[in-house]
């Protein structure tokens, strides 16, 4: 589904990501973890294709194709989807009008005729139950307003009505309350499966109750660290994340 | 012989095309006098003027006009019905060039004691209430515009509602200006009043039916007494080279609420003065502004919020979207004056560029002389923002569709804001129209 082969990338000069190796195969949930400011968002905005970010080195293969020679709606298209971290007020577009919009050009992608405003609404009734939305939210004006929790909801929704390949999902555990983040995970869950991958951020395990990765990486000062299986999340859950640091070798070299 | 003076004739020739007025009423000659008297021999402003700084007349000064009453309109639409708001359906007067059209307007329904009629006739009917209010609000330092109105004016609204009488539907003013080979002035007047606990909405439409020059110079006059609401909305949609240069004033009493959304769309130079006067305690203003340029436009509002007395608020959200060559121009002052404690008053100016090429200028003046006041202003400028523009991408938007999308959401939440859904949904197809034709937003497609 996904490679990251040796990727260099920096904003405005200064280099943040120093030599990223990655391999997300068809229906495996990564995670990644890393103490704040070691690249994790950096890492999921260049996979979606944020222009403020320069790759110098490096490449990203996306089934089979040169992902970086792609624009970020073309990539949305082909099935990549990032959660935001900090997702985006929008005043003045209603949230259900940009969700149908961006399904109907996903539909049109796949040669699917676009779908009309009530077939949208029946579409997405399923999806609101997912996420445990009330139809309201639909009216209002994307993120504007919302709750940490309800645009991190509303993140899942639209992940949800486009479907995607390969999700990004940075940090939605992040200010979720117990039970929204039962909720969201379920709705994850359901969208994850064999043709589906996801690359979960997060800072805590608690989320991985929930949805279990077949692996977990750990990022610090633009690298992978140390990668595992779940169990090191428990160990980092544990002793920190200066214990990756201080016990990790880098390229072979003791660190 | 060149005429050096340049601008300096402009008014005293459009008055003299304007021949004598016909005497309505002592009072109202003697209005007329007095505003002949104020701009007889005077200068059009220059930008060597403060307040003109970035809004120059030198074109205008040069233009000839003729009165529009005088030349025969040859372009009316076919169905002028199509120009009115549903809501409107049964209270709404129309304006031919500025002339009264009794055949296209309709007053029928209206509560017991309401007046809504051409201004013209209600003054020389002797009605007090016009004769008591007119001139008395449309008054700026230095102004040239606001006396020419009143020295020619003929026809315009005169609008009376009275104590608590509550009208839920918008009264419509729809001011159609035809397509004419002659270049043509008009000025129409709007008085509005409303008495105690008192309530309505008013739509105020000025637009261009082709791309000709004309120059539209209207003054409304609102007083509020207490407790009373109101909600005025204005469509400036003017040919894409006339010019626009309103005044509007509102006098506000004790526990009214005046709002005014002014949406700005048309005219190669449109100038607009609006002034409220917070005269009593706890009294509410809200003078909204949404502004869109394109092409060598040049839109400039000056604005003043008064407050006069303590406990009152004031909200001004004026928004500016600029494509092509255009020009913005925001100048607004707020006045707290000594007695006026514990105001609260927001201001905020935001401007969006879609071109490099056009330009904004904002100026936001706070005159404060209470201490105990809320006050918050901001004025920004710049363009769409880039992490807006990826998040939607990353939604499988494209990069034009994207910038649309932003740009009339940029314009909405100005218009979310006016009640009546009619006027909403013309207003945002104007955005949406808008945003269609920018060359700036097509050139990512
Ligand atoms: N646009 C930018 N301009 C300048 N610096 C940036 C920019 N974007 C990211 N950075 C810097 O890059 C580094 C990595 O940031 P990033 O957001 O990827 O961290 P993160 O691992 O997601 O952290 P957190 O856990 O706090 O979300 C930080 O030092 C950050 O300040
Ligand atoms: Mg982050």
């Amino acid at each position: 589904m996904l490679t990251i082969k040796n990727l260099y990338a920096e904003v405005e000069g200064v280099e943040i990501l120093k030599g990223i190796n990655l391999e997300i195969k068809k229906g495996e949930v990564h995670a990644l973890m890393g103490p704040n400011g070691s690249g994790k968002s950096t890492l999921a905005k260049i996979i979606a294709g944020h222009p403020s970010y320069e790759v110098t080195k490096g490449e990203i293969i996306y089934e089979g194709e040169d992902l970086l020679e792609l624009d970020p709606d073309e990539r949305a298209r082909k099935g990549v989807f990032m959660a935001f971290q900090y997702p985006v007020e929008i005043p003045g577009v209603s949230n259900s009008m940009l969700m149908r919009e961006s399904y109907n050009e996903v539909r049109k992608e796949q040669g699917l005729d676009p779908l009309d405003p009530l077939e949208f609404e029946d579409y997405i009734v399923d999806k609101l139950k997912m996420v445990e939305m009330d139809a309201k939210f639909l009216e209002r004006n994307v993120n504007a307003g919302f709750s940490g929790g309800e645009k991190k909801r509303n993140e899942i929704l639209q992940m949800a009505v486009l479907n995607p390949k390969l999700a990004l999902l940075d940090e939605t555990d992040s200010g979720l309350d117990i039970d929204a983040l039962r909720i969201v995970s379920s709705g994850i869950n359901k969208l994850s499966g064999e043709d589906r991958s996801i690359l979960l951020v997060t800072h805590y395990q608690r989320i991985l109750n929930y949805i279990t990765p077949d692996y977990v990486h750990v990022m610090v000062n633009g690298r992978i660290q140390k990668s595992g299986g779940k169990e090191l999340a428990y160990e980092l859950e544990e002793h920190g994340y200066e214990w990756v640091t201080a016990n990790t070798e880098v390229n072979g070299e003791a660190k | 012989m060149t005429d050096i003076s340049n601008g300096n004739h402009f008014l005293d020739r459009l008055v003299k095309s304007f021949g004598p007025a016909k005497p309505v009423d002592d009072r109202v000659e003697e209005l007329q006098t007095a505003a002949l008297k104020r701009i007889a021999g005077k200068e059009l402003p220059t930008p060597r003027h403060e307040e003109w700084k970035y809004c120059n007349l030198k074109m205008l000064s040069r233009e000839d006009f003729l009165p529009a009453a005088e030349i025969v309109t040859s372009a009316l639409p076919g169905r002028v019905a199509d120009y009115i708001y549903p809501e409107a359906d049964h209270h709404h007067l129309t304006f031919i060039n500025g002339v009264f059209s009794e055949e296209h307007s309709k007053t029928d329904r209206l509560p017991e004691g309401v007046i809504v009629a051409n201004l013209a006739d209600a003054l020389r009917d002797g009605n007090s209430v016009a004769l008591d209010h007119l001139g008395k609000y449309a008054e700026w330092e230095d102004d040239p515009f606001a006396p020419f109105n009143t020295a020619v004016f003929r026809d315009g609204a005169f609008i009376y509602v009275p104590k608590s009488v509550r009208i839920e539907d918008p009264i419509q003013l729809l001011f159609l200006n035809t397509d004419e080979e002659q270049q043509y002035v008009m000025t129409p007047r709007c008085l509005i009043v409303g008495d105690r606990s008192s309530e309505m909405t008013v739509v105020e439409d000025h637009i261009g039916l082709g791309d000709n020059v004309y120059f539209n110079c209207p003054v409304s006059e609102i007083k509020l007494a207490e407790n009373s609401h109101m909600t005025h909305v204005k469509l400036q949609r003017d040919s894409n080279n006339a010019y626009h240069i309103s005044r509007l004033a509102a006098d506000i009493s004790r526990d009214s609420d005046y709002k005014s959304y002014a949406v700005q769309l048309g005219a190669q130079l449109s100038r607009s003065d609006v002034k409220a006067v917070l005269t009593d305690e706890n009294t509410h203003a809200t003078l909204d502004g949404l502004v869109m340029v394109n092409g060598e436009q040049l839109s400039d509002t000056h604005s003043i919020m008064d407050h006069t007395m303590p406990n009152c608020t004031s909200h001004q959200l004026h928004k500016c979207i600029i494509d092509g060559n255009g020009t913005s121009v925001f100048n607004g002052k707020i006045f707290v004056r000594q007695d006026a404690q514990k105001t609260d008053a927001f201001q905020e100016n935001r401007n969006l560029q879609l071109s490099n090429s056009g330009k904004a200028y904002t100026k936001p003046q706070l005159e404060i002389f209470a201490d105990d006041v809320s006050c918050s202003h901001g004025a920004t400028i710049g363009q769409l923002n880039p992490d807006e523009v990826f998040y939607l991408k990353t939604r499988g938007l494209q990069e034009s569709q994207t910038r649309e999308i932003l740009t009339y959401g940029f314009a909405l939440d100005v218009i979310e804001s006016i009640p009546v859904a009619s006027i909403r949904e013309r207003l945002s197809k104007e955005v949406e129209r808008f945003t269609k034709e920018s060359k700036s937003i097509k050139q990512y497609a």
